[in-house]
């Protein structure tokens, strides 16, 4: 006997993710997922984005690790609420480990007005899995080589902004600001685009700035 | 590795159906992983060894086949097979965004008895 399914193995993880979509919509909730490669300044991206934000808005942190809870520590004293979610070697986030969290048990996470999800360091499963986000933010660090977005262009290519991060090594490495911005307007026209460094503040107003300017979108 | 949570829908959609239909044994797959899915078929073949045992696929032969991607230009209308990396229109030099085929990966039909 055979049997046509013609059946999407993401389908599952679609329909979850459409299900967190209207549920963050219900609340009002601006959800953003954060990826990158490990060590591109994803925690300290966040850490300074809190601590900016923290004091006019109501943030919350879903922290994905392999292991340890070590980010969510550091993250501690900016979120409302933080909550962590080990994957024990999973290399991505699913919609379903967000959509368990965000059930009206756990009012916590969604009285908030922006919860940001740290993805899984990894610059290629993530960005095959929809959790129901707003806004996919895409970290490029000037360490790794402004090669990336051609070697791995669907994490850059549906990414509503691309933050080059770490801007102020750029006098260090051999990276190449101009082509890296060049390759990211070609592969993703609409993207934004965020050079900035946490470390001397320089770029950071302005993705905040965006932040609070989507939140408004998203609220009015 | 996300090819192991493929595998794992492929064989949780696969076994509801058989069991539904009353099948005691699914013989064949065939499995359909678009050229950019991102899916690795050397990996999913991998996971799928040792994914299947104990489940109603044990044993199951599978035929994976890529298929070739093809974008829809959001600016211009023009069909094309898109390019790694940028992916970019040949008509009018827009990046693609809509892709009808080639982006997923999907079961196309399953035999058992």
């Amino acid at each position: 006997m055979r049997v046509y399914l013609a059946k999407k193995l993401r389908e599952a993880n679609s329909n979850n993710a459409a299900d967190n979509r209207r549920f963050l919509e219900q609340y009002g909730v601006l959800m953003v997922n954060i990826m990158g490669s490990p060590g591109c300044g994803k925690t300290s991206l966040l850490e300074e984005t809190l601590r900016r934000l923290s004091s006019r808005y109501r943030l919350a942190v879903i922290e994905g690790d392999l292991y340890t809870a070590e980010d969510a520590e550091r993250l501690k004293p900016w979120a409302a609420e933080i909550v962590q979610i080990n994957t024990e070697g999973g290399c991505h986030l699913e919609a379903n480990l967000i959509g368990q969290l965000l059930t009206s048990d756990s009012p916590a996470l969604l009285q908030t007005e922006m919860l940001f999800v740290e993805n899984i360091g990894n610059l290629i499963c993530p960005a095959e899995f929809d959790l129901g986000e707003d806004l996919r933010v895409t970290l490029l660090s000037v360490t790794e080589g402004n090669d990336k977005p051609r070697k791995y262009p669907l994490a850059f290519k549906e990414a509503q902004a691309t933050l080059i991060t770490k801007t102020d090594l750029l006098a260090y490495v051999n990276f190449s600001l101009e082509q890296a911005m060049l390759d990211l307007k070609k592969l993703n026209a609409e993207g934004a685009i965020f050079p900035l460094s946490v470390k001397t503040g320089e770029g950071v107003e302005n993705w905040c700035h965006w932040l609070e300017q989507k939140l408004a979108e998203k609220r009015k | 590795m996300h090819e192991l949570s493929i595998v794992s829908s492929l064989i949780e959609i696969i076994s509801k159906d058989a069991q539904g239909k009353g099948l005691r044994e699914v013989t064949f797959v065939r499995l359909v992983i678009g050229a950019l899915s991102a899916a690795s078929p050397k990996a999913v073949e991998f996971a799928l060894e040792y994914a299947t045992k104990g489940t109603i696929l044990e044993g199951a032969q599978v035929e994976i086949a890529v298929e070739e991607a093809k974008s829809r230009c959001t600016g211009c209308a023009t069909l094309f097979e898109p390019q790694l990396p940028f992916l970019l229109c040949p008509a009018c030099g827009k990046p693609a965004s809509c892709f009808p085929q080639g982006r997923d990966v999907y079961i196309d039909y399953y035999e058992g008895e």
